[in-house]
């Protein structure tokens, strides 16, 4: 192998003890805030640290103030029983879930608790400059409305509905807000707010939500499939999000499963899988089948109404849910494959069908080798982005703080 | 117990990430004082003098000579003594094994291929036979046992890594939930490691290959069977439970019904693996007249590029699977590349085929290649992935007061510097 001297790449890692002690501090807070409290003998047995360094690194964190002593309310407490806890007054943040039709946002305190949710249509006025203004005006208001003060609000996390760069913090493009194209969302919601920022792709934010609070709680390899108009997938592998080399990983609705069309899909346009199980494609489905009888009110009933029809006994409906089902199923299997994963969370509106979701289980029970795919209905709905934006927003507030 | 390791005020995590950055700056750049290293570092230079003072203590780097003078005191070259022990990586294939015994720099220093009878294939005996080979390949290069510092062994099977458990293996018989890390134990003193061939080729890949640099990247190999090795952010992707990338099951178009059970290749695999081909080809010739010659499936991809109309018929149909898998991958992964491996993946015929019809799927751009390692990725995974503990072995402080008893020690005072 050529070696050349210039081609030298030092490993980032703990060389500096501050470093080490701040990776410490570090590790000890992301504990606290899977837990909502735990004893020092506990945060020894999670983290790993020798006691020393772990009570180096709590102290730093109490110091800081963004650690609190928990009152455990017994009267034996000695220095084992001692208990730690995030400070939740330590500070504020805000979530924001830009969706194609609605924006909402909501404020946090230091523990993820919500103290204010407001939200808006992004229907008619959705450039970027817009929804900027829009997001500033909600945090105002829902500042005052919590008697929070500005200057303790400290991070701000953004989802986006289209292929974002985390990094470089850019909506690269999407196919649900017009006029967003490379648009530096992080940079504008800096400025606009003068508080750091983070943005990520809406459904890798819902995976993260789900992960934190849902239906995925503290599982290291899971997938969060969202079937709504599109589909996409936010992958959790190792206990860390899947971004893919151009953030693209997890575009799923242009997958080639049986029984779907074969022909190349182009880009802007619906993909293979999500032109028959997105929510368009099982209206089309479904108005095929009638062949145009009926009367108008079931000519126009949402994805979701035809699954409830068909568990009451439509046969056109059955028709229609198993046929997307038995897709769904290729599709989670082949995930399931690749990704050697067991748990599916289905979220989106088409995806929170529990008809749906039953019946794709029931096609899965075939499949059991090597893995056997659980499916599971998102827990937190259509809240999933927002914790999600939460919790990436006390993530980048908990690093500027430590 | 004659040496007291050299006592350092610092943890000693911190002091084993210092020792192998120094250590990659030594292997990558070659012999520097130690004024270099603390320049390419970051380090400070107690540190560093303290990490070297280790690192000569487990017998990792020695001086050779001064360097040139800047003014002051001319100043001590340092190099890292790769012949300080050896690794080897085996490979377990259907009908042969591989050996390949590489140096602390990863160069080879030798390597071996003998083939493996069907009725010589249960656990025991391989497990025996590997050990006789690296013994007598190290007896051959003359190297005592003792410089053998980690064995990794490819199966191409799914493999319980930590366990060193194969779990499930199609091509031979009586390999089924073996304990093939703790047999080959009893067979070697040093560490063992067993993995999934495929997981081990792309290692290769990524170590000297063609996905050098990658940090996502996909190696599909095709050759008896079918199977992915999946790196994610840098490092090998194995799954929840070691089956990440057994894509031999995937159901994509124009495939027939059935319901795969783990014991046996899955139904794509069955139609594109090496088998299948052959099979297939001899099932569409019968009753032909003129009968060319094939005696593997290459020879029938060689044959569609020579224009054969069946072969190319035959190599269009498997180049569409493949296809398939690849949009798939490419999808939920979203690899910088997808390699293409294996006696079948890397025909370069199949390679043209599959890149014709990923480009009318506009989405899915990516890039697709061949591997460049051809036959030997499995091996050079082995040595890339042996190589970091080996190393590790030699720094951890038990190890290395005992290595004291090895010759060729340089205790630091011999270097000039402050213990």
């Amino acid at each position: 192998m050529p070696k050349t001297p210039t081609a030298i790449s030092v490993p980032r890692g703990a060389r500096q003890p501050h470093l080490l002690k701040q990776a410490d501090a570090r590790k000890v807070l992301l504990h606290l805030r899977e837990h909502d409290f735990a004893s020092l003998d506990k945060l020894e047995r999670h983290t790993g640290l020798s006691s020393s360094r772990l009570s180096a690194a709590v102290s730093i964190l109490v110091k800081a103030r963004l650690v609190e002593r928990a009152s455990s309310g017994k009267s034996n407490a000695g220095r084992r029983n001692n208990a730690f806890r995030i400070n939740a007054g330590y500070g504020y943040v805000v979530g924001v879930d830009i969706g194609g039709s609605n924006l909402r946002i909501a404020l946090a305190d230091m523990n993820g608790t919500v103290l204010g949710k407001w939200s808006t249509s992004t229907k008619r006025t959705s450039s970027p400059g817009m929804v900027i203004k829009q997001i500033a005006e909600g945090v105002t208001f829902l500042l005052e409305h919590a008697s929070v003060s500005r200057r303790s609000l400290l991070a701000v996390a953004a989802g986006a509905p289209g292929i974002t760069d985390g990094d470089a913090g850019v909506v690269v493009t999407t196919s649900y807000l017009k006029g967003w194209k490379d648009v530096p969302l992080r940079r504008l919601l800096e400025s606009a707010l003068r508080i750091p920022a983070a943005v990520e792709n809406d459904v890798r934010m819902a995976a993260i939500g789900e992960n934190w609070k849902g239906a995925a709680r503290a599982v290291g390899n899971f997938v969060f499939l969202a079937i709504g108009t599109g589909i996409a997938a936010g992958v959790f592998a190792n206990g860390r999000l899947i971004h893919g080399t151009d953030w693209t990983a997890g575009e799923v609705g242009y997958m080639h499963v049986p029984g779907a069309p074969e022909e190349a899909a182009r880009r802007g346009a619906p993909g293979s899988l999500e032109s028959v199980i997105g929510g368009d494609g099982i209206r089309k489905q479904w108005l095929r089948s009638r062949n145009g009888t009926g009367t108008e009110a079931t000519r126009n009933l949402t994805a979701t109404e035809i699954f409830e029809q068909a568990r009451a006994g439509d046969l056109v409906a059955k028709g229609v849910l198993n046929r997307s089902a038995k897709l769904l199923a290729y599709a989670v299997y082949n995930i399931s494959l690749v990704l050697n994963c067991r748990l599916f969370i289905l979220g989106g509106g088409v995806g929170m069908s529990t008809p749906l979701r039953d019946a794709t289980q029931r096609f899965l029970e075939k499949y059991r080798e090597p893995v056997q795919a659980k499916l599971m209905v998102s827990s937190l709905g259509q809240d999933a982005q927002l914790v999600g934006a939460i919790r990436l927003a006390l993530s980048k507030a908990d690093h500027e703080a430590v | 117990m004659t040496k007291e390791p050299v006592r350092i005020g610092r943890p000693p995590l911190l002091r084993q990430t210092n020792a192998q950055i120094l250590l990659r700056l030594l292997r990558e750049a070659g012999p520097c004082s130690k004024a270099d290293l603390v320049r390419a570092s970051g380090l400070s230079a107690p540190s560093v003098t303290n990490v070297v003072a280790h690192l000569a203590l487990a017998g990792l780097v020695e001086p050779i000579g001064e360097g040139d003078s800047t003014g002051g005191r001319p100043p001590d070259i340092l190099r890292f003594r790769a012949e300080r022990g050896c690794v080897a990586g085996v490979e377990i294939g259907p009908d042969s094994l591989g050996f390949l015994l590489a140096d602390l720099d990863g160069r080879e220093i030798g390597k071996t291929r003998v083939s493996l009878e069907r009725q010589s294939s249960s656990p025991p005996l391989v497990c025996k036979r590997i050990g006789e080979e690296v013994r007598d390949l190290l007896r051959k290069l003359s190297q005592p046992e003792d410089q053998l510092l980690e064995l990794v062994v490819g199966v191409p099977a799914i493999v319980n890594v930590q366990d060193g458990i194969v779990m499930a293996l199609s091509a031979l018989n009586d390999w089924s939930n073996v304990p093939l890390g703790a047999m080959l134990a009893r067979e070697f003193k040093c560490n063992v490691t067993i993995e999934n061939d495929t997981n081990l080729a792309a290692q290769g890949e990524h170590y000297r290959g063609a996905a050098q640099g990658e940090k996502n990247f996909v190696f599909i190999t095709i050759g008896e069977g079918v199977g992915a090795g999946i790196f994610v952010n840098g490092s090998i992707y194995r799954g929840s439970q070691w089956t990440a990338g057994e894509i031999g099951y995937l159901r994509v178009p124009n495939i027939s019904r059935e319901h795969p059970t783990i014991h046996n290749y899955g139904k794509l695999e069955k139609l594109l693996g090496a088998p299948g081909i052959l099979k297939s080809w001899q099932a569409n010739r019968r009753g032909s007249h003129k009968h060319p010659k094939v005696t593997c499936a290459a020879d029938v991809f060689d044959l569609a590029a020579a224009g054969n109309a069946e072969a190319k018929r035959l190599l269009k149909q498997r180049a569409t699977l493949l296809a398939d898998i690849v949009l798939d991958l490419a999808l939920i992964l979203n690899p910088s590349v997808i390699l293409l491996g294996g006696e079948v993946g890397n025909h370069p015929r199949l390679l043209q085929e599959v890149e014709a019809l990923l480009k009318g799927s506009e989405f899915a751009i990516v890039r697709v290649g061949l591997g460049a390692l051809g036959s030997s990725a499995v091996l050079w995974g082995s040595i890339c992935s042996a190589l970091e503990p080996a190393v590790l072995g030699l720094l951890r402080p038990s190890d290395s007061t005992s290595s004291s008893s090895h010759t060729g020690i340089i205790l630091p005072s011999q270097l000039g510097m402050p213990v």
